[in-house]
């Protein structure tokens, strides 16, 4: 595994929403890489397009224009415009966990037939490698063996994600994309699967975009972090770095919002004013101008350009301004 | 009991500062023929003007607990034990001897006991205005008022929540509000009769991080200036932290520790305290290699044997103890309960 591998690159992606003469903008513009063996985390409140940025980079729906470029063994391929035969060779190395470990195992499918059905789908394996496959998965998921004859409904939500992170992972995906993969999850639980994503990731080399809501876990798991607001990415950086240094004003807000366990923490809370406006009309200029407290006439008028500053990309006029404060 | 006529109650009492109290409280579900324990014997104490933080993960027991301190169990929850409570008169209940439909009840629920809801898009019918749902419990529990009054006293709560231009929202339906608003409505609903005890079931859960610091900062702002006792249902121990003066820690139907905010975050002793916080990811200590994992999972709560409903997953179990019997609860230091074998004289 080399850290510097690029093993994605996603280009300007935009999805936009048509209803007559409204266009709904729930994806604009959004770019970045992915090294091999490295998370980004991607955070925002709901609406703010990062499922949407998910879904369009698996092709669970197809994006309106831009690239997401696949680096395969030396080739560039862009996934969005394969074919349907192409899908059948690219479509294991892009998988998705999903959130709600109920809705997305098939209640009449037992175990077995759930884990092994990408590999009868994808590829021409014979009964017996499917079957050894099968066994190494469960095991490297923490599944009991004896498990693989009984349907889901028998299982607990944190031993069903593990059933979903196996089927994600027994094609060998390159690129995974976990979609609120454990905030279905108690808290107990939930560091059982954390762990057991961190595991796998070192050992099979996997990357890792991990969409959620919940900062001190994309924090703990997280290499990079995107802050998405109204269908923009408004800051990108290193984890550390961003958690110290917030730079944007949502991201100030969004981080000193999230509630500490601690009963001593004392930090400023910022408590923005108003909600997230609905992307079927988004204010002029940029989008977070009417819930922030440093907006000036530029920032009503023209949106930012996302540009690259001390290492961090960030889509703000003031930035500097507050830095200065 | 079930002829026992009103005037044979049993009078109870309460210290002054006491609102509401519960003694071996146990609820029973029954479900496809199995009796599930989700409250196994807890004994609970809340001040008035506190706030008083019941965590744990799903299935602990905490939202049984406080639904039944309003009674809105559905017919399948036996309870046993005693919840009294202080009316505003003075006069001290027995919450499980009332009657569920009974007046007394009735009087009580909405106005002296309020609840406010996970999910706030479910909490309000989508068939009638925000404006008219609202004035109903002044409606109902001021039989006085006039629809007049109860708009007017409606507009001034919606102003007190922070809700703009109430006038207008008044006439508006459900779905014109977003998730936030409709969280504000309903608290501005439940607070209108001005009730001592406001029972919150993970009042943020379903809302994003921002909007959910705009909620708690308001909650803390109305107790304040109303004065009322919170019972703050959550599984977020962030939100305890920011919000509760004393919390209790359930686990498998009971509470396992109680004691001040600082106790149990500072110097937790129950193992399942101490493991939970730990397999906590932190924002503001630095990154671990790797989280601390509970091993296990939390059993089913049918047919549990007579022992601490945490020793098949703790690290510090004792065998022939903590699997043999029903740790007693010791006062680890004033004000700090703890249900553990490892502390105390063994009994017996």
């Amino acid at each position: 595994m080399n850290k510097d591998n690029i093993v994605l690159e996603v280009r300007n992606l935009t999805k936009t929403y048509e209803s007559g003469k409204t266009k709904v903008y729930a994806l604009s513009d959004v770019s970045f890489t992915a090294r091999e063996g490295e998370t980004i985390g991607i955070v925002g409140e709901s609406g703010c397009g990062k499922t949407t940025l998910g879904r369009c980079i698996v092709r669970g729906i197809e994006a309106t224009s831009g690239e997401v470029i696949l680096h395969k063994d030396g080739r560039q391929i862009d996934f969005l415009k394969a074919t349907k035969s192409e899908m059948k060779e690219l479509r294991p190395d892009i998988q998705m966990i999903f959130q709600d470990p109920y809705g997305s195992l098939d209640p009449r499918m037992t175990v077995y037939d759930i884990i092994s059905e990408p590999l009868r789908y994808f590829g021409n394996s014979t009964k017996d490698e499917i079957n050894r496959k099968v066994d190494a998965i469960t095991e490297k998921v923490g599944l009991d063996k004896s498990f693989l004859r009984r349907y889901p409904h028998a299982f607990s939500g944190g031993q069903r994600q593990r059933i979903g992170i196996a089927k994600s992972l027994i094609l060998n995906p390159k690129v995974v994309v976990c979609d609120e993969a454990v905030s279905a999850l108690d808290v107990s639980i939930q560091a059982q699967i954390i762990n057991l994503l961190e595991e796998l990731q070192d050992e099979l080399g996997l990357t890792y975009l991990f969409i959620s809501h919940a900062l001190a876990v994309v924090r703990h798991i997280s290499d990079r972090i995107m802050v998405m607001y109204l269908g923009k990415v408004v800051e990108f950086g290193d984890t550390e770095d961003l958690f110290k240094n917030p730079m944007h004003p949502y991201t100030k807000a969004l981080l000193s919002a999230a509630p500490i366990p601690d009963p001593d923490y004392k930090m400023e809370r910022i408590i923005l004013e108003g909600e997230v406006p609905t992307p079927v009309n988004p204010p002029k200029g940029c989008h977070f101008h009417p819930r922030c407290r440093y907006a000036t006439e530029q920032c009503r008028n023209t949106y930012p350009p996302f540009e690259k500053r001390n290492g961090r990309y960030i889509a703000c006029w003031n930035s500097g301004a507050m830095e200065a404060e | 009991m079930l002829f026992q006529k009103k005037n044979e109650q049993k009078r109870y009492s309460l210290p002054d500062n006491v609102l509401l109290k519960a003694e071996d409280l146990r609820v029973n579900i029954k479900i496809d023929g199995a009796v599930l324990n989700a409250v196994r014997g807890i004994d609970l104490e809340l001040k008035s003007c506190e706030t008083l933080g019941l965590v744990g993960e799903s299935g602990c027991g905490k939202s049984v607990t406080s639904k039944e301190v309003i009674g809105i169990n559905p017919s399948n929850c036996s309870s046993t034990g005693s919840i009294l409570f202080k009316r505003k008169d003075g006069t001290v209940l027995n919450l499980l001897e009332l009657e569920r439909d009974g007046a007394e009840y009735r009087a009580i629920r909405g106005n002296e006991i309020a609840m406010i809801f996970q999910e706030p898009m479910t909490a309000f019918s989508p068939l009638y205005t925000i404006g008219n749902q609202m004035s109903e419990i002044i409606l109902i529990h001021h039989p006085e008022a006039t629809k007049k009054d109860a708009k007017e006293k409606i507009i001034e709560m919606m102003k007190l929540v922070g809700i703009a231009n109430p006038e207008i929202r008044f006439d508006q339906y459900p779905h014109e509000f977003s998730g936030g608003m409709l969280q504000r409505a309903l608290i501005a609903m439940m607070l209108s009769n001005e009730p001592d005890l406001l029972i919150a079931d993970e009042p943020t859960t379903a809302l994003d991080v921002t909007i959910q610091a705009q909620i708690l900062d308001l909650m803390k702002r109305l107790q304040s200036e109303l004065g009322m006792s919170i019972l703050f249902i959550t599984h977020d121990l962030g939100i305890v932290a920011s919000m509760c003066q004393r919390v209790a820690v359930m686990y498998l139907g009971e509470i396992v520790e109680f004691g001040s905010v600082r106790q149990i975050f500072h110097n937790p002793k129950h193992p399942y305290t101490g493991n939970l916080l730990r397999s906590l990811p932190r924002i503001d200590s630095d990154r671990e290699e790797k989280l601390y994992a509970i091993k296990g999972v939390v059993p089913v709560p049918v047919d549990l044997p007579e022992a601490c409903g945490f020793h098949e997953r703790c690290e510090q179990c004792m065998e022939g103890i903590c699997d043999k019997r029903f740790p007693p609860v010791i006062e680890v230091e004033p004000g700090h309960f703890v249900r553990c074998a490892l502390y105390g004289k063994s009994e017996g």
